[in-house]
């Protein structure tokens, strides 16, 4: 399953550590949400008070704090008052981070990957894994920020047109690419980025983030002219995440091999297969770290040689530690686990295109007959929270509704099955590798209920042909979280979403997905999808399961690393340090 | 018929197994369920996405046309570009060969320096202590999975003994050292299954042998008990032995696949392996008819070498 997890890091999320004071900080209603600036150095203080208004309304997190503190040093090192806080309370660092004061230079810290890099060009590269690498290799226009805002990052600033169609991004001076291009990077080389991906010809699996452009331009060095056919609250994200790192024409055509970037480290050396060694940039645009000397990630496949690589210092770190080998990992000396919550889900999807399915009494027969804490035990060693909704409590579009059991409720089940109409339905549960341990335990639960469960284990690739077919009962599988809705609900519930695969439609919530989509402030948006998640639990279009966390571990000696709850930006080690 | 024109003849054979393997893999690899272009796209990727990469990978062209395409280029040494990363075969394969041609050939050595002498003395002090262990830890050597002695091994040479690296690889070519030292634990695991069936081998044939008429002939007529052995019994229990390890060298290859995955070693065995997950067409198609190709060639050079272990076969 080491394939499995790897590729599903989690997308977005939030760390557990700072979980608990973003819940106490809601302040009722507004929903709004108190920054938290542990992680943030000078310049992205400084960009993020900017235009924050532009970015939360985007996001959906109203933040309303007022700036009382910045971290210092490296690695959030200083804890901070925050002063929009209504419970007044003050997040702790974490232990590793306090402990350890300054930041050391020099060393080299190992990671893994625990599948290979199959492409290193940033237009072509899927697997978290990959990015992990990228992250620090290369810039993009705008990023994902600790609270999972988006702040302009190689920007300094952007205005739109009333319509919001037509962008001016302005591009931060005195930005260079690494040897052997080494020159500045100009607006040229946003307007060539951004085409490469929109191009058809070029086949990137990024593209339907840039099809929004109809025009883009560099009137001048510094300025990218962007006109987009229709508004969407979502396409700053495109700007911001996978796909838009920006690179330079002259190096295209070896980028999957020997990637060119603007970050803070550069590439030293690619041996497929096998490792890939990083070392830092010396006129990064900026002044805070790297303080590696070296960042190697090496590729070993095996989860039981992952481990124990781990454990006798052959690497330094393991991003995401496999659920079943968690205890073990924690339980050894200097190694310490760091879960952090992440917006990945698990889910039961449902084919609502066949009789049995099709039937809402038998969907809900299902969700009752599961015992979510058993899913989460059996997967994830319990690291996680059972849940019936989409999104974290973090998340600013979460919506608390759980109409149904958590534990297992087989006498509730069966009722529904008989007021369906059915005695000992057939029924086949598909699933992949990965999710092995789960389906185990859901088929015991449907067993128990009063349904004939059949299971069907597939590999990876021919359960993606079945599940994008729609041809199943029901299948077992996660999902990332997505930033906006757009994606996280109409994509896959919309009667024409682009992932529904479930034969799935329903009039009423096609309507509001539709209206949600039009609706740029957040508070009107929040009321239009509470309603459609409500519609999608109580409908059981999927029946969610839990949410699990992310399990990075790290040796003793490493510093200053926190993992960003936004999975791709995960792998960013340009505050890492090492202690003796 | 000369040794020259049975190479030459062996060697045409060589070629037209290749192209029937070639047939074989290009459509077995079709037939197996799940589609490039989905797994290029990656899993959050819309129908309409999938459909324009799988027409820019050229899979929507009839099977006909794309294994002409194929063989075309393969004829002329070029395995074409990973659907996956674009790279070039030619590339990929060529170092990734080289690596599990040093795992091999590491572990082909360990297994003979394991496997002769046992296999001798077991034969010369049969029934002896001596004979008695070997046969136990051959027969345990073959049945051991080798997956599990790999990670068996990690757990001892490495984790608890701090000897060796767990897993890994380094470029011969950079530090030869560091490079074997990574290549220990693969190899032996390698080794292992293969010593025992070859230590087996050596000590049946080198026991018929010894029964033969010459052989008592040669004692009869006073020669030294070691000099029978070397000169004479061991020269003709090589010919069955060698056609053996040349079998055992293929199989080898296909053990590979399970010890690179175990101690993360980027050989071809991973590449495929990996290739299959992915749906790379291509790739797996050139690195089944590269071991494929190894395979006949190792064949065709055990049955060449008889000629020099023994004079009296002609061809």
């Amino acid at each position: 399953m080491s394939d499995r997890t790897s590729r599903k890091q989690g997308k977005f999320g939030s760390e557990a550590n700072r979980s608990d004071s973003l819940e106490q900080s809601y302040s009722d209603g507004s929903r709004d949400v108190v920054l938290d600036l542990k992680d943030y150095d000078v310049a992205e203080l400084r960009e993020a008070g900017m235009s924050r208004r532009q970015y939360m309304a985007l996001i959906g997190t109203a933040a309303s704090a007022s700036i009382a503190g910045c971290s210092g040093g490296g690695g959030g090192s200083t804890a901070t008052t925050t002063a929009g806080d209504p419970t007044g309370q003050t997040e702790t660092d974490d232990e590793d981070t306090t402990a350890a004061g300054d930041p050391k230079s020099g060393g080299t810290l190992t990671n893994i990957a625990a599948v290979e890099f199959a492409n290193l060009d940033p237009a072509f590269a899927t697997p978290t894994t990959t990015h992990r690498v990228l992250t620090n290799l290369f810039d993009h226009v705008f990023r994902v920020n600790r609270n999972l805002e988006i702040v302009p990052h190689l920007a300094t600033d952007y205005t739109t047109s009333d319509d919001e169609l037509v962008w001016e991004i302005t591009l931060r001076e005195g930005v260079q690419f690494h040897p052997p291009v080494s020159r500045e990077l100009t607006a040229e080389d946003v307007v060539f980025t951004y085409e490469r991906v929109r191009d058809e010809e070029t086949g990137s699996p990024h593209r339907s983030g840039f099809t929004n452009i109809v025009d883009i331009s560099a009137p001048d060095r510094y300025t990218v002219r962007i006109e987009h056919e229709e508004f969407t609250p979502a396409q700053i994200i495109s700007y911001a995440t996978e796909g838009s790192e920006i690179v330079p024409e002259e190096a295209v055509e070896d980028l999957r091999t020997n990637p060119v970037g603007t970050g803070p480290f550069q590439l030293n050396e690619y041996v497929s297969g096998a490792f890939i060694s990083l070392t830092p940039f010396e006129d990064y645009w900026q002044d805070e770290g790297p303080y590696l000397d070296e960042f190697v990630t090496r590729v070993i496949p095996d989860e039981s040689t992952q481990v124990q690589e781990l454990l006798t210092g052959g690497v330094d770190m393991h991003p995401n530690v496999p659920g079943a080998r968690a205890q073990e990992v924690e339980n050894a000396e200097n190694v310490s686990l760091r879960p952090f919550k992440t917006g990945w889900y698990d889910y039961i999807g449902v084919n609502h295109g066949r009789e049995l399915t099709g039937n809402k009494k038998v969907r809900h027969a299902i969700s009752e007959a599961i015992d979510r804490n058993g899913i989460l035990e059996a997967m994830y060693s319990g690291y996680g929270t059972p849940t019936q909704n989409p999104y974290i409590e973090d998340s600013p579009w979460h919506v608390d509704y759980n109409p149904y059991s958590m534990e297992a409720n087989p006498e509730r089940a069966s009722q529904l099955l008989d007021e369906a109409g059915y005695d000992n339905p057939d029924i086949t549960i598909l699933s992949h590798n990965g999710q092995e341990a789960a389906v185990t335990v859901i088929q015991q639960y449907m067993q128990q209920a009063g349904f004939n469960a059949d299971v069907e284990l597939l590999e990876w690739g021919t359960f993606l042909d079945r599940e994008h077919a729609a041809e199943y009962d029901i299948y077992v599988n996660n999902w990332p979280m997505y930033l906006d809705p757009e994606t996280m609900l109409r994509a896959k519930f919309h009667t024409d979403g682009g992932f529904n695969w479930l034969n799935y439609s329903n009039e009423e919530l096609d309507q509001l997905l539709e209206e949600g989509g039009q609706t740029s402030d957040f508070e009107e948006r929040y009321e239009i999808y509470e309603q459609a998640q409500r519609i999608i639990v109580d409908d059981c279009a999927y029946i969610y399961t839990l949410h699990w966390e992310n399990l990075p571990a790290v040796r003793d000696h490493v510093q200053g690393y926190e993992p960003h709850p936004y999975a791709y930006a995960n792998g960013g080690q340009q505050l890492t340090w090492l202690d003796d | 018929m000369s040794w020259f024109t049975y190479a030459f003849k062996r060697l045409v054979y060589g070629v037209l197994i290749l192209f029937g393997v070639s047939v074989i893999v290009f459509s077995i690899v079709r037939l197996v369920p799940g589609d490039p272009a989905r797994i290029v796209a990656g899993e959050f990727a819309t129908e309409r996405s999938v459909a324009t990469i799988r027409a820019s990978l050229g899979l929507n062209q009839p099977i006909w046309v794309q294994y002409l395409d194929w063989i075309g280029g393969v004829l002329t040494g070029d395995f074409g570009e990973s659907l996956i990363s674009g790279e070039s075969i030619n590339e990929l394969l060529k170092e990734r060969y080289v690596r599990t041609m040093l795992l091999t050939a590491t572990a082909l050595a360990m297994a003979l320096l394991i496997s002769f002498p046992a296999g001798i003395i077991s034969a010369t002090k049969r029934n002896s202590g001596v004979d008695y262990s070997a046969m136990i830890f051959s027969q345990i050597g073959l049945s051991i999975p080798s997956f599990w002695l790999g990670i068996i091994l990690i757990l001892v040479f490495s984790v608890e003994l701090g000897w060796l690296p767990v897993s890994g690889y380094h470029p011969f070519t950079d530090d030869p050292i560091r490079s074997l030292r990574h290549a220990i634990l693969p190899a032996f695991t390698l080794a292992v299954v293969e010593a025992a069936v070859i230590t087996r081998f050596v000590r049946s044939s080198m026991l018929e042998e010894m029964n033969e008429d010459y052989a008592r002939t040669a004692r009869a007529f006073g020669h030294r008990p070691k000099t029978v052995i070397r000169k004479y019994v061991l020269k003709n229990a090589l010919i069955p032995t060698v056609t053996v390890i040349g079998l055992q060298i293929g199989f080898m290859l296909g053990g590979t696949v399970i010890i690179e995955q175990v101690f993360a070693w980027p050989g071809v065995g991973r590449l495929i392996l990996n290739s299959i997950l992915t749906r790379d067409y291509p790739v797996i198609q050139a690195g089944l008819l590269m071991l494929a190709a190894t395979f006949v060639i190792m064949n065709l050079l055990v049955d060449l070498t008889y000629a020099w272990l023994d004079p009296r076969i002609k061809y």
